[in-house]
């Protein structure tokens, strides 16, 4: 039977390639998820982008339910509130009315870090693609 | 420091309210980090976009918010709007990818703003 192979935590460690989440959060204001990102190289040149996905969108319940999964990885009743990338592989997990977690100091287990990545790389994609979207509706037709 | 000054706050918490509404947060991968002992290679990934550019010790999370707080505010920004803008500066303020850059690019998603070093 194969072993487990503990995934590396460090922050220095390559765990996660663009695009990446860079700081997403549900502003009630607008209605949206907020989600900046780190682009892939062919997507943008910049450091980050920037999206906003309204929250009855398809995008939107997409990213809602890849929250609620990551929420659901440390047992928080509580939603999470914003999520903050730390740089290389960490993050930060601000829960709403609870303490707020570090994916480096406390996932509980090698296996919830790899659904994490999991659910963090989905909404990324998500906001990229939508970004994309947006750049080419802001195109001039020929 | 005193308990309540802005390296108390978590990576990505609020450090200063503005008048605007938008708040001035902390990103704790733009800090400074110690780079003795790095071959440059290590370095340039450190300084890299998924690391996240790193600002100069002379660029500590007090002067940082002042400056952004300063230019927010000069140009009129408000809640509600997504912008960026770069401001080239006179002296090195960080690195990325292992060279030394001279502008600040300070962004806001519409509520929350923080800034990073990048090329000019």
């Amino acid at each position: 039977m194969a072993e487990a192979i503990p995934l590396q935590l460090d922050p220095k460690a390559h765990l996660v390639e663009p695009p990446i989440v860079d700081f997403v959060y549900l502003d009630p204001t607008r209605r949206a998820y907020v989600v900046t990102f780190v682009p892939e190289d062919r997507v943008s040149g910049a450091e980050t982008e920037v999206v906003v996905v309204p929250e009855n969108s398809s995008d939107g319940r997409r990213i809602a339910l890849q929250l609620g999964w990551l929420a659901s990885l440390w047992n928080q009743v509580a939603p999470i509130e914003r999520i903050v990338h730390s740089g290389g592989g960490d993050f930060e997990f601000q829960f709403k009315g609870a303490p707020s977690r570090s994916l480096s100091d406390l996932c509980p287990s090698p296996e919830a870090t790899h659904d994490a990545y999991r659910f963090l790389q989905d909404i990324a994609m998500t906001a990229e693609v939508a970004f994309i979207q947006v750049q080419r509706a802001q195109q001039p037709v020929a | 420091m005193a308990a309540d000054g802005p390296y108390s706050r978590r990576d990505g918490e609020t450090i200063r309210l503005l008048p605007s509404g938008l708040e001035i947060v902390r990103r704790k991968k733009h800090e400074p980090i110690d780079q003795s002992g790095l071959s440059r290679e290590e370095w340039a990934r450190q300084t890299d976009k998924r690391n996240g550019s790193k600002f100069s010790e002379a660029w500590n999370l007090e002067r940082l918010v002042d400056f952004i707080a300063v230019r927010v505010t000069g140009l009129g920004w408000r809640k509600g709007i997504a912008q960026e803008v770069t401001i080239p500066t006179h002296e090195n303020v960080g690195w990325v990818k292992a060279k030394p850059v001279r502008a600040i690019k300070i962004v806001s998603d519409g509520r929350y703003v923080h800034a990073y070093p990048v090329e000019g």
